[in-house]
């Protein structure tokens, strides 16, 4: 085999013409090659260009001028029909009644309508002005000159009368001396005491005034001041206060009052016999109401073997305080015997007394035990303040006498205060009391909450001396209960003490603010309301006015829910308006139909103010037994940038079904022309989604703001009917149609890409093209618009030209 | 080193190279020749083959007040167009200016010719390498 190669190898070699041969033969293969392959390749290349543009079907599907869609979501989902509006009426006061405050121009005719005719109301003073001090603190002096222990400076109003209560709680270091205490006005002495302990240090003497001041118009000063008989001894004020409180302010105040300074001595044994013996005021009530007595002497038997008597006669002995127990002699009502005749007792009185229309007789009497005319008082005031309809007041009253030889404190008299009560307060407490023996001490208090605010210790010089005492005390109440009680024991089981005739006043001390109240009644109907929308328009003549709206409920003023309102006014207009639909009917009464609504506005200001009411209306519906629906929404065109001059047409598309074919449903949408909603169509609804498409035709202006391009429609059945329909809706739109602007719908259904680069429109008078530039993926639909193209209103022509040379073509009209 | 010195000194090898050169040169000038013919002829049939141009368009108007069938025109091909005849009705027009379109260019290419509403034309376009388009327009 390899010698046949070699042999081969040789013979080309030694053939000379071989070479050349192959030469040539093998270049004219590749020119051949070269030219054959050049001519194919190409031709493949050209042949894939034009199987690709045979691969290429786009078609134009439709063509349209541009068109929006507007859309409002809230108008998409199911809908039920609710209960159609009842019928209605309306109703307004016709009657006013101010409860503080006076009506100064209007009347209930200009509540009929919110027109600027105003019922206007001046607010009144309401609450109680009122000073004071208070202490607790322990002062010692051990002189004989008196020295300051409280003091009260407030300015009193030019013939404004006040209420001036002290109150004093004194100790003594000695039982041979007097613990001494006045009560001044600047420089008057108003009240002066003298009071010796039977037990030196711990008996805690108890001193108390009140009196009638009227203001001068300035600066008054009151005064407890303090001092001991003589040096040797000290004197303690262990508790004290000074309270003044305005009563001439307050509405409905009424009072009556008599004091002297003067002394009266040497009465003798036989009541109202003597002129000095007896002090008398007279309340006349106009209507029945409760009075607080107040009656405060110093006293003095002048003897250490016979005592002084006093006591209080309403009505000439209708009642005598203290009262007489059975078997007592006629000076058993309050006495006290002097343990040294320079001693001048503190008595003091009060009472909660409910006095019927007319006069009543009040008398403040003193007389002396035994036949030796040696008794004395000095620094008398008798009072009578009406407390019914003047002050917000709680009393409790005990007269029949209780005793005890318990040495732990027993309730007399109480008084619970309830929670919604809550606030300052003015508490007093009276108490008459005796002790059955002269070797030991017995203790009378005030408790709040048992806490002790007022104290007495007392050592009977006389087993049938009855002491009458008052505390008196400030506090401030939370909003929960408490108990007021006045309360004593005996501080030994040996010793019996006698109570008898204790009163417990708290009188509620509001800050002094300005209200106009009124309470509006109104008559109505005797339906059955459904539902009750009550209104109230009004402003005041000034701001920050707490205003408080409720209309009476079941025998009630509610304070919360439904038929309540609270609101800040001020001086810009104000509207309250509230819809009851539980119970409406409760609002008004069930025999009688007449509603009541109170107005109270408030301000802590000493100012007056002005309500002014405008409209008071009260709307009843009744129950309605039909069903109806509406559905209303705005769709919103940006007019800056499609300007009006720009819109062709407006149509409204709505795809709905309903569950039940029985009643029409009607589009309408709001004529900005005539301000009023035109009727566009009535649909028949189906069972199953149905796309409707309705057209504004020529008159679409009317139906676009031409301000902010709101086109307002809503939806709804015919007429109400029995049954509930629901509707459901998934389609709500509005198509505002253009006429600059064109959106080519085009779908490119061959295997390739589509470039399009050529868009046709023409016409008979033009053939105008345009050049563009997007790719449409093999299968893709696109919808290709224009906002610079105007579409012919005649019939014309499309064409759509791809980059590969293909045509689509689409004819309108 | 033998082989070497051995043609060196045979006196006779003189002849064939020459020869041999000689018709070396020979053959690669008929080569050259040949292989550039090939190109021009190549190259000339490529040009045809890559012709590609549509009719987007055929307007009948009479804008100018006369009568005109315009025909737009894009080259679509791999190489430039140039139209240089245009057949009406299988009759040739010269009534038409010289359109040369560029690859991916298009244009007008405005023929004068007396048409008349609701006749049927072919027009046929045929460019410089003898390709053509035609189709049937019916005036308006």
């Amino acid at each position: 085999m390899l010698k046949a190669i070699i042999r081969h190898l040789r013979r080309i070699k030694s053939d000379r013409r071989g070479v050349s041969n192959v030469l040539v033969v093998m270049l004219s293969l590749i020119l051949i090659t070269v030219i054959v392959a050049n001519v194919v390749l190409w031709s493949y290349q050209m042949s894939q260009f034009d199987w690709q543009k045979t691969q290429e079907n786009v078609k134009i599907s439709n063509v349209e001028p541009l068109s929006l869609r507007l859309e409002n979501n809230s108008l998409i989902g199911s809908f039920t029909e609710e209960k159609a509006a009842g019928v209605e009426w309306s109703f307004h006061p016709d009657v006013s009644d101010p409860i503080n405050g006076v009506i100064v121009s209007g009347t209930v005719d200009d509540l009929r309508n919110d027109d600027g005719s105003y019922m206007k109301i001046r607010s009144s003073l309401v609450g109680v002005t009122y000073y004071f001090i208070a202490s607790e603190t322990a002062f010692t002096v051990s002189s004989t000159q008196y020295s300051d222990y409280l003091s009260l400076t407030f300015q009193a109003e030019n013939q404004a009368e006040y209420l001036v209560l002290g109150y004093i709680e004194l100790t003594c270091s000695s039982t041979s001396r007097q613990a001494h205490a006045q009560f001044v006005q600047d420089s008057t002495v108003l009240a002066r005491y003298m009071d010796r302990p039977r037990v030196a240090n711990s008996e805690v003497m108890p001193q108390m005034f009140a009196y009638l001041y009227e203001g001068t118009g300035s600066s008054v000063t009151f005064k407890w001041q303090i001092a001991v008989s003589s040096s040797g001894a000290s004197v303690t004020a262990l508790r004290g206060g000074i309270y003044a409180i305005r009563l001439d302010n307050l509405p409905n105040a009424e009072y009556v009052g008599v004091y002297e300074s003067g002394e009266q001595v040497n009465v003798d044994n036989v009541w109202g016999n003597l002129q000095g013996d007896t002090y008398e005021i007279t309340v006349n009530p106009s209507t029945a109401g409760y009075y607080l007595i107040w009656a405060s002497a110093k006293v003095e038997s002048d003897s250490t073997l016979s005592s002084v008597s006093v006591r209080l006669n309403i009505d000439d002995g209708v009642e005598y305080i203290p009262y007489l127990v059975g078997g007592e002699s006629t000076w058993s009502y309050a006495r006290i015997e002097d343990t040294s005749t320079n001693e001048e007792h503190c008595f003091a009185i009060i009472a909660v007394r409910y006095f019927t229309a007319g006069a009543h007789s009040i008398k403040f009497q003193i007389a002396d035990t035994d036949t030796t005319p040696s008794a004395d008082w000095q620094y008398i005031s008798l009072l009578a303040i009406r407390l019914t309809d003047v002050f917000e007041f709680q009393a409790s009253s005990t007269v029949t006498q209780a005793q005890t030889t318990q040495t732990t404190l027993q309730t007399y008299t109480s008084l619970t205060i309830p929670p919604e009560r809550a606030g300052n307060y003015l508490v007093l407490g009276g108490i008459t009391t005796r002790g059955s023996s002269t070797s030991y001490s017995y203790e009378t208090t005030l408790t709040i909450d048992n806490v002790i605010y007022g104290q007495q210790q007392i050592r009977p010089q006389d087993v049938n001396d009855y002491v009458p005492k008052v505390f008196i005390q400030n506090i401030t109440l939370d909003d929960n209960p408490h108990v007021i009680a006045t309360k004593y024991r005996s501080l030994s089981s040996a010793m019996t003490v006698y109570v008898k005739n204790s009163d417990v006043l708290a009188i509620r001390l509001p800050p002094p603010r300005h209200v106009a109240e009124v309470e509006f009644t109104g008559n109505s109907n005797f339906e059955e309301w459904a539902s009750l929308n009550w209104t109230v328009n009004g402003k005041c003549t000034t701001d920050g006015v707490n205003a408080t709206f409720q209309l009476y409920q079941i025998n009630e003023y509610p304070n919360s829910g439904d038929g309540y309102n609270f609101t800040m006014m001020g001086t810009y207009d104000t509207t309250i308006s509230q819809t009851i639909t539980v119970n409406a009917t409760s609002f008004k009464d069930p025999v009688t139909s007449v509603w009541k609504l109170k107005i109270t506005a408030v301000k802590p200001t000493s100012t007056p103010f002005e309500l002014w009411l405008d409209l008071i209306e009260l709307k009843a519906q009744l129950e309605s037994k039909t069903y109806s629906l509406s559905i209303g929404g705005d769709f919103t065109l940006n007019l800056t940038r499609y300007p009006i001059e720009n819109i062709s047409f407006v149509k409204i598309n709505i795809r709905f079904k309903t569950n039940d074919t029985k009643e029409q449903w009607i589009l309408e949408a709001y004529n900005w022309i005539n301000n009023q909603y035109d009727k566009i169509e009535t649909i028949s609804p189906t069972l199953y989604f149905k796309d409707h498409t309705i057209s504004l035709e020529n008159s679409w202006q009317c139906y676009i703001n031409p301000n902010n391009g709101t086109i307002k429609l809503v939806f709804h059945d015919e007429n109400p009917d029995g049954a509930p329909t629901t509707v459901s809706i998934n389609s709500f739109t509005v198509k505002v149609g253009l006429k600059y602007g064109a959106i080519f719908m085009l779908k490119n259904e061959g295997a390739t890409t589509a470039h399009i680069v050529a868009l046709w429109i023409i016409t008979e008078k033009s053939h105008m093209r345009h050049s563009v530039d997007f790719f449409i993926n093999s299968g893709e639909t696109v919808d290709y618009s224009r906002e610079d193209l105007l579409l012919p209103s005649d019939g014309f022509i499309i064409k759509v030209v791809t980059e590969l040379g293909n045509v689509a073509v689409f004819s309108c009209g | 080193m033998c082989m070497f010195l051995r043609f060196l000194m045979d006196r006779r090898a003189v002849s064939p190279v020459l020869s041999n050169l000689l018709l070396m040169v020979v053959a690669v000038a008929a080569m050259s020749i040949a292989a550039a013919t090939t190109y021009v002829v190549t190259a000339n049939l490529r040009e045809v083959m890559g012709e590609r141009f549509i009719i987007e368009d055929v307007w009948f108007n009479n804008e100018t007040r006369v009568n005109r069938i315009g025909v737009y025109i894009r080259n679509t091909g791999k190489v430039a167009i140039t139209v240089s005849a245009v057949y009406i009705n299988s009759t040739p027009t010269q009534a038409f200016a010289r359109l040369d379109l560029e690859i991916g260019s298009h244009g007008w290419l405005n023929i004068t010719y007396p048409w008349e509403s609701g006749n049927v034309y072919r027009i046929k376009i045929v460019t410089l390498r003898g390709n053509s388009v035609e189709g049937y327009y019916k005036a308006p």
